[in-house]
């Protein structure tokens, strides 16, 4: 397919004066056709986090997911495979599947029963005869299927676009931090087997990407939580502290607290949870890895890193951003859990009940902001959000990625170069054509 | 096997459960009676009954992929036009 740009539709040009190097137009938080844009050129393009193995075990399990306003069934076949199914009945649309999860080889649409197999292929049609037969089913079509499924450490990713980077080269370095998480389990595995909360926000979904990792609002934000559960993370966001913000390219950003959670050297320090309340996990932990590298592991602790565009693993939870219109956004929300790690699980349920549970503190105080933050900007003036903090003292890390203190907006201005990368997929000196090459599938 | 409609005799057996998904519910029962055993599989959205004896489960363990792949053809079976077309059809193997 091949959208030509209309006359309301952002220009590259148009884009590029709107997001600069230390400051974004507000517009593209409020414009309904950047909006429309965004999910063109990014999330019916780029790879999308969709959902994590652990929550199909078994063959035949399914559960219903999104990309973006786009339904979703994650599938898992006879043979163990993962497939990413359309939610769209291939006779008239109707959306196949209703239940959030369930366990069935196939699936019969409700309005006619036209009936297809989990990996999408039409089994049949009722009263077959007014296609022709057998014969004439052939055609018919089945379910359309999510283009490229990627997996990484259990985690599923769709791009809706036929081509484009592979995985791992969207990943890039987010993968290792993907690998941190997972060796924090026993038996190296990330479960998402605690349930789902959906949160929804009157507010646009890069609103919620910019604010996933930074670092300058939780002291404000999030004081009371801190100063009601005695949590010392709030002062990890000073400028006193040696933790840092590192742009980690591809638009990923982290807030890195592993140095803060080295000097205080506690196993289990930077989940807030004594060795004593759960010496199981740290037992088994020790007896795995060995005493020195399970105790690294345990203090090291968990990545607090947005993958753009929807992943974001905050620690002990887990996001997922699904935005459905360029004022509306669902963060799915649910508590990591670690495969081999009862105890340390149960903790980690009851941590995140507060945080981010429907009465939790935490998301409550952002999701506040994100729509104070979307009324504000709806206001005519002053047209622009600033982006400069710490700009003049970034500096570049031994790995040759950018890094900012703790406070500073190294992420935002990183996830906005990226952003522009694929809303304007062509070089600002190539000529201008009419199509987008970012839609085409 | 025969499709019989309601509850015939009864006969004694273990309610083994209700096997639901969002597309069909078909409730199970171990039947001891007679001079054998049987599985009573009831559609309770339809209040439609099959009994399968041993044999039949055993086959339906061995019966390949592509076979099960027919039996869920609609048309194959409750939304046939009988007098249409072939007594049966579905799509071919594969
Ligand atoms: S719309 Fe699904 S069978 Fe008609
Ligand atoms: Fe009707």
């Amino acid at each position: 397919m091949t959208t030509t740009l209309g006359s309301s539709r952002p220009t590259p040009e148009g884009l590029r004066g709107l997001v600069q190097p230390d400051r974004v137009h507000g517009s593209l938080y409020t414009d309904p056709a950047i909006f429309a844009a965004e999910l063109e050129r990014i999330w019916y393009s780029t790879w999308v986090y969709v959902g994590h193995v652990s929550e199909i075990p078994r063959p035949k399990d399914y559960v219903r997911k999104t990309i973006g306003p786009q339904q979703i069934v994650m599938t898992r076949d006879t043979d163990g495979g993962v497939h990413l199914l359309q939610n769209r009945c291939a006779h008239r649309g109707n959306l196949v599947c209703e239940a959030d999860r369930g366990h069935s080889g196939s699936f019969r649409c409700p309005y006619h029963g036209w009936t297809f197999s989990n990996t999408g292929d039409l089994l049949g049609a009722p009263f077959n005869q007014g296609y022709g037969g057998r014969e004439g089913l052939k055609e018919l079509g089945g379910l359309a299927t999510v283009p490229r499924v990627g997996i990484y450490r259990g985690f599923v990713f769709g791009s809706l676009a036929a081509e484009g980077p592979t995985l791992e080269e969207h990943l890039g370095a987010a993968a290792e931090r993907l690998d941190r998480l997972a060796r924090l389990s026993p038996e190296g595995e990330v479960e998402l087997t605690a349930g789902f909360v959906q949160h929804e926000v009157e507010a646009n979904w890069k609103m919620l990407v910019e604010n996933e990792t930074d670092g300058y609002h939780p002291q404000f934000v999030h004081s009371s939580i801190f100063s009601i559960s005695g949590s010392s993370i709030g002062d990890l966001y000073s400028d006193k502290s040696t933790a840092v913000t590192r742009a980690l390219g591809g638009g990923h950003s982290e807030n890195d607290l592993a140095p803060e959670f080295r000097r205080l050297g506690v196993p289990m320090g930077w989940a807030g949870t004594p060795e004593s309340k759960i010496p199981d996990y740290v037992a088994q932990m020790r007896d795995v890895y060995g005493t020195e590298t399970g105790d690294e592991i345990m203090i090291n602790g968990s990545p607090h890193i947005m993958i753009f565009p929807n992943l974001f693993v905050a620690e002990i939870q887990l996001f997922s951003i699904q935005p459905l219109a360029v004022n509306r956004t669902v963060q799915h929300v649910t508590a990591i859990q670690f495969k081999g790690a009862p105890d340390l699980n149960r903790r980690l349920v009851t941590q995140c009940v507060g945080s981010v549970g429907p009465a939790g503190m935490l998301l409550a105080d952002d999701a506040e902001m994100y729509e104070r933050n979307q009324r504000g900007v709806e206001q005519l003036r002053p047209e622009w959000l600033d982006l400069r903090r710490g700009l003049g003292r970034e500096t570049t890390d031994d790995d040759g990625y950018t890094i900012g203190t703790a406070t500073d907006e190294t992420s935002m201005r990183s996830m906005w170069s990226h952003y522009l990368t694929l809303m304007d997929p062509q070089p600002a000196t190539a000529p201008q054509e009419s199509t987008v090459e970012g839609a085409q599938a | 096997m025969t499709v019989a409609k309601g509850d015939d005799e009864a006969t004694p057996g273990i309610e083994l459960g209700v096997v639901a998904s969002e597309f069909a519910t078909v409730k199970v029962t171990l039947e001891q009676g007679g001079s054998g055993a049987r599985l009573r599989v009831e559609d309770l959205r339809a209040d439609a009954v099959r009994y399968l004896d041993a044999l039949e489960l055993e086959s339906l363990v061995w019966a390949p992929e592509d076979w099960w792949r027919r039996l869920l053809d609609p048309s194959l079976h409750r939304w046939r036009d009988a007098g249409r077309g072939p007594e049966i059809e579905s799509l071919p193997p594969g």
